[in-house]
């Protein structure tokens, strides 16, 4: 018996260093986890799934969705409005996160704003970097906004608690001199 | 009684001597008994609560029950007194460190042991934060109850009989009900340490049926005590990494958590947050310091590794694998270290150090198994109290307990552990130093004292830079930043400048109503409102339970509702007397209450 303990006992002492040996040595070559193609979030074709956070309410906003083209998702503020938050409801799976290094949005503006997304878990939110200022977009021009997930200052791995659940778009400028129109054409991970 | 006290006192001299100095000592220079804003918080809401009509029911079924009600308790008795919570702190670190000195001396039946691990309990970082948030006290308190459950549990496997049986059940059950927050490893541990009964005490006839009686009653706890746990939590739930992702991690190596896991421990040998200040001090940066403690680290450790392998004891020789590959590895991935690159001092001499304890864990099992126990008691303190809230409990924010973020309250319990391995290793290398024959230095070098160079090693690498850390430079950066937290500074100015509108009021029990107006921050209206009153209180004003008695506030609307509402419009004694109206300025406050009572067309 004392035998068979001592036995069992090394065993798992030898799986132990074994173990610990190999995921030290794994961290000097890592399997960097790479999103093999863009995961799309929001759902652009239904208004149900879209809301207004912020006191500052849009004349209208609107899905649209037609046979054969890009759906996109427009809403416009009247002018003199300095910011606003607008949400849309999205499920982003733990492990697209994991593997994804940023998040980008291409939209389309008819005037400089400055704008920001964060992404939310239970209204919880963790830093995804500064606002971007986006130019006013001539003849329909697509602008991409790109923001980075993992920075020195809130490591990804930190916050990657589980799927998250909402995305929240935020834009701001003081001066609007007429109203506002934002077309936000495709939200995803890469 | 005098005489018996004085027995102890003989009997205990040693400690008492190192530990009491040590107590006081490292709250040299400078002493700051100041509440801090969030101490002010904690205060008034548990008077609040314990003024409610069932604060037993609060304190019984809420998370942090237990913790408040002592917090609760405090406050009713030494009201806005600031000296008393610091001393009360204080005086329950001191008797932790009894506790762990006697728990400790008594199960290794030498007091040397009991002594070091009380020592370095006493002098950890963390701790020491613990006791400057003064409202922290009940970690202490916890520990107290942790050592004597520890006490009873193995009194009852030393001699089991049915009296011990009671009183170990009795002391698991008021631990883990009374101080759970702190000690949440303590199941765990005990589940443990029943195993590795279970498995020696096999073909064993004596009190057997009192033992399986004894297990299965702890058993029965644990699950009432899960119970309890899991109904009491209240809070938002988001876990810290969710376990998907740190598997993903582990496998791929990317982000390279094992580090940041090693890191968690290493913060209980050196701690994390003042580390810059060390690295400043005799070394120009980072890349030096690797370069230079490097070669110092991993020589001795291969050494090691080559003494027990000549001497054909290969699994031990093989367990100095880890500890020697892990100052390669992270050399080698210092640059994508981002989050913790600041921290890779600690990382090093903290992560080699814990990975010591496998091939010391190998070892000392075949010295004695008395002290194996012992040693991986400590083992387990330290890693199950760092891995199981930072990796299971539920938290509402996401960084909170983080090992990137050295969060020092749930360091206090590690250290504890640190304490008693070193305190074995002390040991075990002063015994095996007493045989060493100076001019055949090679062929003492047996098996039993292979502890001669890690007798050299251990000061070097681990009371040295411990030393040097909490005694120079964490102490006085802690309370340093302590002295100018910002908080206090705005408490002080505030305080300072609104003392003379209330210094001449004779009527100091009657209720108040201060508006305020001025360019104050969030922080700095949030003290105007929240903690002047606590101040007031030390002039003469109510007692503890009355500061709700005044109300400061910047709002004229309300401030019109209120009048409205007590019928005080019209009452001039009200008015020139009990109302306040106050303007905030950068260095100075006026009286504006002529002006506010003819804009409220009064």
């Amino acid at each position: 018996m004392k035998l068979r303990s001592a036995i069992f006992f090394k065993t798992i002492l030898l799986f132990m260093i074994f173990i610990t040996t190999l995921l030290l040595i794994r961290s000097i070559k890592p399997n960097v986890p790479l999103l093999r193609e863009s995961f799309s979030l929001c759902n652009l074709g239904n208004l149900e799934s879209w809301s207004i956070l912020s006191e500052t309410k849009p004349l209208f906003y609107k899905s649209v969705s037609l046979e054969g083209d890009r759906p996109f998702f427009e809403i416009i503020y009247p002018k003199k409005s300095s910011g606003s938050i607008f949400s849309c409801k999205t499920l982003i799976p733990v492990q697209k996160l994991y593997e994804a290094k940023t998040i980008n949005i291409e939209l389309i503006t008819n005037q400089k704003i400055n704008f920001k997304i964060g992404i939310f878990r239970r209204g919880g939110s963790p830093p995804l970097g500064k606002p971007a200022t986006v130019e006013p977009s001539f003849k329909d021009e697509i602008r991409t906004i790109t923001f980075y997930l993992d920075s020195k200052e809130g490591p990804k791995i930190n916050w990657l608690t589980g799927d998250y659940d909402e995305i929240r778009f935020e834009w701001s400028n003081p001066n609007l001199e007429e109203n506002l129109t934002i077309q936000i054409l495709n939200v995803s991970l890469r | 009684m005098f005489q018996l006290i004085l027995k102890q006192i003989k009997r205990h001299f040693l400690f008492l001597i190192l530990v009491i100095p040590l107590t006081f000592y490292t709250f040299n220079p400078i002493v700051d008994l100041r509440l801090g804003e969030w101490d002010y918080f904690e205060l008034e809401y548990q008077l609040r609560v314990i003024r409610s009509s069932n604060p037993i029911l609060f304190y019984l079924t809420s998370q942090y029950g237990t913790a408040y009600a002592m917090i609760g308790i405090a406050s009713y008795i030494f009201g806005p007194n600031e000296n008393a919570y610091f001393f009360l702190n204080v005086g329950l670190r001191f008797l932790a460190s009894v506790s762990i000195y006697l728990l400790i001396s008594w199960w290794s039946k030498v007091k040397v042991t009991g002594i070091i691990a009380a020592l370095f309990f006493l002098s950890s970082a963390p701790g020491l934060e613990n006791t400057l948030w003064v409202i922290h006290f009940h970690a202490y308190a916890s520990i107290i109850l942790f050592c004597v459950s520890l006490y009873f549990w193995r009194s009852f496997h030393n001699n089991p009989s049915g009296n011990l049986l009671k009183e170990s059940l009795f002391c698991f059950f008021a631990a883990l009900y009374i101080s759970h927050l702190r000690i949440y490893a303590l199941p765990l541990i005990i589940f443990a340490g029943e195993l590795y009964f279970f498995v020696i005490d096999i073909g064993q006839t004596t009190a057997k049926k009192l033992k399986i009686l004894h297990f299965l009653l702890l058993l029965i706890i644990i699950f009432i005590y899960f119970v309890i746990t899991s109904t009491k939590v209240t809070t938002e739930v988001l876990r810290l990494v969710s376990p998907q992702v740190l598997l993903s991690s582990l496998v791929n190596g990317y982000p390279p958590i094992i580090h940041s896991f090693i890191l968690l421990n290493s913060n209980t040998i050196l701690y994390y947050s003042n580390i810059g200040a060390l690295i400043n001090l005799p070394l120009t940066n980072i890349q030096t310091a690797l370069s230079l403690l490097i070669p110092i680290i991993s020589i001795p450790t291969f050494i090691f590794a080559l003494i027990f392998l000549t001497r054909k004891k290969f699994l031990i020789g093989f367990a100095f694998l880890p500890a020697l590959i892990y100052p390669l590895t992270l050399l080698l991935i210092y640059s994508t270290l981002n989050w913790q690159n600041t921290a890779v001092i600690t990382t090093l001499i903290g992560g080699t150090f814990l990975l010591y304890l496998i091939p010391l864990n190998l070892i000392i099992l075949k010295i004695n198994k008395g002290y194996w126990e012992l040693f991986m008691l400590g083992v387990l303190i330290l890693t199950t109290h760092l891995l199981l809230p930072w990796a299971i409990f539920p938290q509402d924010e996401n960084n909170i307990q983080s090992a990137f973020y050295a969060v020092s309250r749930y360091y206090t319990v590690p250290s504890m552990g640190v304490g008693l391995i070193l305190g074995v290793i002390f040991l075990l290398s002063y015994r095996s130093i007493k045989k060493i024959r100076y001019l055949v230095l090679y062929r003492s070098l047996s098996f039993k004292n292979i502890f001669i160079p890690l007798f050299i090693a251990v000061p070097i690498f681990i009371f040295i830079p411990v030393l040097i850390n909490y005694h120079l430079i964490n102490t006085r950066q802690i309370i340093i930043s302590r002295v100018e937290a910002d908080d206090k500074k705005s408490v002080d100015y505030l305080w300072k400048v609104t003392k003379p509108f209330f210094e001449q009021v004779k009527n100091k029990k009657e209720e108040k109503l201060v508006y305020y107006e001025g360019e104050l921050t969030d922080k700095e209206k949030y003290v105007t409102e929240n903690i002047l009153r606590h101040k007031l209180t030390q002039i003469g004003f109510y007692n503890p339970v009355q500061i709700n008695n005044v109300i400061f506030l910047n709002d004229k609307d309300k401030l019109r509702s209120i009048l409205l509402e007590k019928n005080k419009i019209f009452n001039w004694d009200y008015i020139f007397e009990d109302f306040f109206a106050i303007q905030y300025t950068k260095n100075d406050a006026f009286d504006i209450k002529q002006k506010i009572l003819e804009e409220l067309n009064l």
